[in-house]
């Protein structure tokens, strides 16, 4: 069930009708419902990994919580006449099988994503390289948004484990957090405290017609990002990264800014529909985009760009690490050679190097996302600190006024050219492709290069193209702007009154129906984080 | 109900029909008018329907290989014949009932002729532009809904191809008021009043003045047989039934192109002798016709308006007969 089909918008009507008809105690038996609905209908076989997965953690997250109340009892019944020593030893004891559940459903849960989403690759690789004949899992399907709920339900484990969140007695309610349909096929990453007690409330707050026309204009606002932005952008960045020994410089230029528009688009787009959706169901999904593309730095890109797996990854595997034993030792054994400062950074470094790493494993098997959404970002955000002093020096010599908005414009374009310089390497099927792209870039960069991506099988009308798409990035930086601004398009089209709303409904409707990439002249395309 | 549920329910059904009206007034600008080197098909069908009552005697029917070859203008000043070219590029013969009935509601016609050139394609094969091509310039009726969900296949896409064709055909802003550019995607070009070009193409006929060297050897051509898809021998019943009902008399034939075998030639001929149905394959008589392949085609499927003419005499001497026996 495409979310860009009417089959979808009429599976969240019914949801949304049959919801709002059962008392709140029961609602969450219907999103529970709609859920394996939903995922039915990708897939039957792969709803079975997912609940496996769900139901071991569900039964990790009991016997963590067995060990902790176990302790808790002892605790009470040993408080008078255990000496500390004593608690301390009892209390390292039941945290280590804490720890060994934690760490052995990690392992499980970890191993059958790799199994699912690496091993093929990787072993399709090794017998490349080495002429051996491994298995490659060419039989195995990729469960629908195993990398997101597996992350999820992990997450909802270690918060258990660190007293952040009570293990859930009902297993289906774990089902329902780690499989939930808005959230099961690419994010956000929800954190159980945000959304288990919002999914299972046994109270909602009545919305209001505001409430609902906000999120109805929303989800429709997402559809326009994702068919009539992100989808037409498609055609050209698609072209040009296929084809990509057709065309040279300002060509490919072009087809890396579409490529830069349309992920933006098609993420962001995804993210308002279904942030519009659970608000309709009285459910607060986490943001996930925070106008990124206004960034001064790459730090603050990804405190903007994909704002849920950043802080999931930094809670779950950066922070872990640095406080792991092991970093603590190398810390204390650099502070020895090479003095304090050193020592605070270099495991930092080392921790960020292992966490970008990882952003960059998740994003798929391929060395190109690796490097691209990997190693490439941790070099950014790391060469940045480490000539920081060189830049105050040269901005202080220039006397550049980091608050005026020429400085922020240039941050920013600086900014955007090294993520479109990163998503070469993102979008391209390989290294070696992303390095013929960008080879290709710096070739001739003469105009009717430009002109014959639209040659072709792209599109016609290659002047109306462009102007639109144009008018596509100006309409785009002018809401980001607005909303930067603390400014909600949405909120001040909700209070209008009713003519002028009608105006603005019809005006997007009708954006979709003529701009829309829809309908047999396309071919329909799914979002790209779907694939992750 | 309550009032505010009710103001909001009024709200509701008022920006319902605002869309709606917006949607259809709209709607023709958007829709595809086909324009290319060599027909104009909008123009072709809207040319037709002005067409006086019951003014063509002889109506040809088929793709580009029949409005490319027969010179209705030609059989009409020199041979007294009143005839009309109705047919659309690419069309496959599952589409030609629906055209025959179609203009059946306005013509009575002695005799139907049909060209077999698309016998072989299938539905599946059908592309979008060629879909749009042949049903986009057609008015609504229910013959275009039955015949839309007989290709497509599915009832909802037909009744988006018929009444929401927007819905389908959205990429027009891209070209919204050109008119000269014909390098496009889907290779129809939109025009914004097509019924200014009505006298283009008079009686149907597209002139092709191109002269395209072809290797043409029908005679020493592949005798394979191939198989006629379900949906061609279907039409070819319905055709035949529809001229039957009429006291029409029916012919179908293939004009001469190098793309055309003796195999293919043969199959049609034995399915039309199985029922009983007359086929004139005028590659048979190419030497006849002094047809030229240095000189008479256009391209590997087209014969160019000197082809045009030899075959249009060859029709002119044979049309008399059906005319007379209807």
């Amino acid at each position: 069930m495409r979310i860009t089909s009417l089959a979808f918008l009429g599976f969240v009507l019914i949801t949304l009708i049959v919801y709002k008809a059962v008392p709140a105690k029961k609602q969450w038996w219907v999103l529970l419902a709609a859920s394996v609905v939903f995922y039915l209908s990708f897939s039957i076989g792969d709803i079975f990994v997912m609940i496996g997965t769900a139901l071991l953690v569900y039964f990790a997250a009991l016997g963590v919580q067995k060990q902790k109340d176990a302790y808790a009892i002892w605790l009470k019944e040993n408080k008078a006449t255990a000496d500390k020593a004593t608690k301390k030893e009892t209390k390292s004891l039941f945290q280590k099988k804490q720890k060994l559940i934690v760490a052995g459903t990690s392992a499980v849960t970890i191993g059958i994503l790799f199994l699912c989403k690496y091993y093929g690759p990787l072993a399709s690789g090794v017998n490349g390289l080495f002429n051996t004949k491994l298995w490659t899992a060419e039989n195995l399907l990729l469960p629908l948004g195993i990398s997101y709920y597996s992350f999820q339900l992990l997450g909802y484990l270690v918060d258990v484990h660190r007293d952040i969140a009570a293990a859930e007695k009902n297993p289906l309610k774990v089902l329902l957090f780690g499989g939930f349909f808005l959230s099961i096929m690419q994010g956000p990453f929800n954190r159980w405290n945000d959304l288990a007690p919002q999914l299972c409330a046994e109270e909602r707050k009545r919305l209001t017609f505001q409430d609902n026309r906000s999120a109805v204009l929303r989800i429709v606002g997402g559809y326009v990002k994702k068919l009539c932005i992100a989808d037409q952008f498609a055609i050209i960045s698609n072209e040009v990264f296929t084809n990509y020994t057709k065309y040279k410089g300002i060509g490919v230029a072009l087809g890396i800014v579409c490529f830069a528009v349309q992920l933006y688009a098609d993420f962001s787009g995804y993210m308002d529909i279904i942030v519009g959706i659970g608000q309709l169901f009285g459910i607060k999904m986490p943001e996930n985009f925070r106008q990124p593309f206004f960034s001064r730095n790459m730090s603050e890109f990804w405190q903007r760009w994909h704002i849920t797996l950043g802080l999931w990854l930094k809670d779950y595997v950066f922070y872990p690490i640095l406080k792991s034993n092991l970093f603590k030792n190398l810390g204390k054994a650099i502070a020895g050679k090479f003095g304090k400062e050193a020592s605070r950074r270099i495991p930092t470094y080392l921790g960020m190097l292992i966490l970008w790493t990882t952003i960059g494993l998740w994003h798929g098997a391929g060395m190109h996302y690796v490097f691209g959404v990997g190693i490439l970002q941790f070099l950014y955000i790391f060469l940045g600190e480490i000539f920081e002093p060189l830049f105050v020096r040269i901005k202080k010599l220039l006397r550049i006024n980091d608050n005026k908005l020429y400085w922020h414009i240039f941050q920013s374009l600086r900014c955007t050219a090294l993520m479109m310089f990163a998503w070469v390497f993102f979008n391209a099927s390989s290294i070696r492709v992303a390095l013929q792209i960008l080879k290709n870039l710096l070739r001739r960069p003469l105009l009717r290069h430009l002109l014959a991506v639209f040659s072709d099988q792209t599109v016609d009308g290659p002047v109306r193209t462009l102007i639109y798409f144009a008018l596509c990035i100006a309409l785009l930086i002018a809401v980001d702007l607005l909303h930067e601004k603390g400014f909600s398009v949405r909120e001040y089209i909700c209070k209008k009154p009713y003519p002028v709303r009608l105006a603005f409904y019809l005006l997007l409707a009708f954006a979709l129906v003529i701009f829309g990439a829809y309908g047999r002249q396309f071919i329909l395309k799914d979002f790209i984080y779907m694939d992750f | 109900m309550k009032k505010k549920t009710r103001r909001v329910f009024i709200k509701a059904l008022i920006a319902i029909i605002a869309f709606v009206l917006i949607f259809f007034i709209i709607q023709p600008f958007f829709v595809p008018k086909f324009v290319d080197h060599d027909a104009v098909s909008t123009v072709t069908v809207n040319a037709f329907r002005q067409l006086e009552s019951n003014s063509v005697d002889v109506l040809f029917f088929g793709s580009s290989q029949m409005f490319c070859t027969v010179n209705t203008v030609l059989l009409d000043e020199k041979y007294n014949i009143d005839a009309y070219d109705f047919g659309a590029s690419r069309q496959a013969l599952s589409i030609t009932p629906y055209y025959l009935a179609e203009a059946l509601k306005t013509q009575s016609p002695k005799v139907v002729a049909v060209e077999m050139a698309s016998v072989f394609q299938t539905n599946e094969e059908l592309t979008p532009m060629e879909i749009a091509w042949n049903y986009a310039p057609m008015p609504l009726s229910k013959e275009k809904v039955l015949s839309l969900e007989q290709i497509l296949g599915s009832k909802w896409d037909a009744y988006q191809h018929a009444f929401l064709p927007l819905l389908v055909y959205h990429d027009r802003w891209r070209v919204l008021g050109q008119q000269s550019d014909y390098d496009c995607r889907y290779d129809f070009e939109y025009i914004f009043h097509p019924d200014k070009y009505l006298n283009l193409y008079p009686g149907g006929y597209v002139t092709v003045d191109a002269v395209v060297e072809q290797s043409y050897d029908f005679e020493n051509s592949s005798v394979e047989l191939k198989d006629i898809p379900a949906e061609s021998i279907e039409a070819i019943d319905r055709i035949a039934e529809q001229c039957r009902a009429r006291n029409i008399r029916l012919l179908f034939f293939k004009v001469p192109v190098s793309l055309w075998t003796r195999g293919e030639s043969e199959s049609i001929k034995r399915l039309m002798d199985a029922r009983g149905l007359d086929f004139i394959d005028l590659n048979d008589v190419s030497r006849e016709l002094e047809i030229d392949e240095n000189q008479d085609f256009s391209d590997i499927r087209h014969l160019n308006k000197y082809g045009a003419r030899k075959v249009t005499e060859y029709l002119a001497r044979i049309l008399p007969e059906y005319l007379s026996g209807s």
